[in-house]
């Protein structure tokens, strides 16, 4: 766990950091200045996977493949089905007379938010990856223990599974029947919130359909009236 | 890599988002600076939820509850942008068919 608390702190992951959040800036500021709209849909493909990455470094690996299946793969081709739809009028990109109202207000926000935020004394836990012994406690409840998003997106970054597991605990992974007993005694020996960010995506499903059931189910709704409202949008009359 | 960064990021897009929706005149321009503000406000959701210490909201009681909140706003915005974009695109292909133009300031029959 310190192996991987060490790698995960490292050179490595700092310098995806710096790349992804550079990538993701400097082609969302592309957007908003490049003159061909195309090349700005192109520009917006390439910030939304970059924004997937900076998901995958934060633990996120659910949100990150929702982020490029949504984002990269509808949304984009939305737009740019958009743009060809209306390309015979569209003579670039230009702005309107609050260009510079625009980029003052925008620095503004940057600047106040950026002070406000080094300025908070943010509640951080105290080491986040790994966590202190204060969170190996009973009542969190994690059911599964293996993830292929997990293994897919942490094989090279998080020795953990690879080094420090027993053969015991490699037979309750590779035991396809769900026994929660078995489960839960093979997971009190690591500590809460390391274990629910390893595997987030049982967590995900569980939150969603307990606590979170009304608002998906309202958001459904929402779903179903805006492709009905879409449809009778665009119909032909 | 600390929280700092990420907000500071967050912050830098949305900014160039913010930008972007006031000051052009094309309305598909618009829309996408919309989607890069709302892609800011998940990664400091998924942010916060990553690296706040989540015992202090809960007293200890349930932890898993508030260490993916985040995750779980975040994935209820990717809905809500994925259905405003849907009825952003059927308006601009609407005014498209009507008026014959994308740009903001020509469709101001409303004010006159």
């Amino acid at each position: 766990m310190s192996l991987s608390s060490t790698i995960e702190s490292s050179v490595i992951t700092n310098i995806a950091f710096w790349v992804v959040s550079i990538s993701v800036i400097v082609s969302s500021f592309a957007v908003v200045q490049i003159r061909d709209l195309f090349r700005a849909a192109l520009f917006l493909v390439v910030a939304f996977i970059g924004i997937a990455g900076m998901f995958v470094l934060l633990r996120a690996e659910f949100l990150a493949v929702v982020q490029i299946l949504i984002y990269v793969g509808a949304i984009s081709v939305l737009i740019i089905f958009a743009i060809l739809m209306t390309r015979d009028v569209s003579d670039g990109n230009p702005p309107n007379r609050l260009k510079i109202p625009a980029s003052i207000v925008g620095l503004i926000f940057f600047l106040v938010f950026t002070f406000v935020m080094v300025q908070v004394d943010w509640n951080i836990q105290p080491n986040p990856d790994p966590l202190p012994d204060t969170y190996q406690e009973d009542s969190v409840e994690v059911y599964t223990k293996f993830s292929y998003f997990h293994v897919c997106f942490w094989f090279f970054c998080d020795p953990k599974h690879s080094d420090s597991e027993s053969p015991a605990d490699r037979e309750v992974q590779d035991d396809t029947s769900y026994d929660l007993d078995e489960k839960l005694d093979s997971d009190r020996d690591q500590s809460g919130l390391d274990k629910i960010f390893t595997d987030t995506i049982p967590s995900i499903a569980e939150l969603l359909l307990r606590d979170f059931v009304l608002a998906f189910e309202l958001v459904s709704i929402l779903l179903l009236a805006a492709m009905i409202g879409a449809l009778t949008l665009i119909r032909e009359k | 890599m600390n929280l700092e960064n990420f907000l500071i990021v967050s912050a830098a897009i949305f900014a160039i988002g913010l930008y972007g929706t006031i000051s052009k005149r094309n309305i598909i321009t618009v829309l996408m600076s919309i989607e890069l503000m709302l892609n800011a406000v998940n990664i400091a959701a998924v942010a916060f939820s990553r690296y706040l210490d989540p015992s202090l909201i809960t007293q200890g009681t349930d932890v898993t509850r508030s260490a993916l909140t985040g995750q779980i706003f975040s994935l209820f915005i990717v809905t809500v942008a994925a259905a405003e974009i849907a009825l952003g695109v059927a308006i601009i292909i609407t005014v498209y068919r009507s008026r014959e133009t994308v740009f903001i300031t020509d469709v101001n029959q409303m004010r006159h």
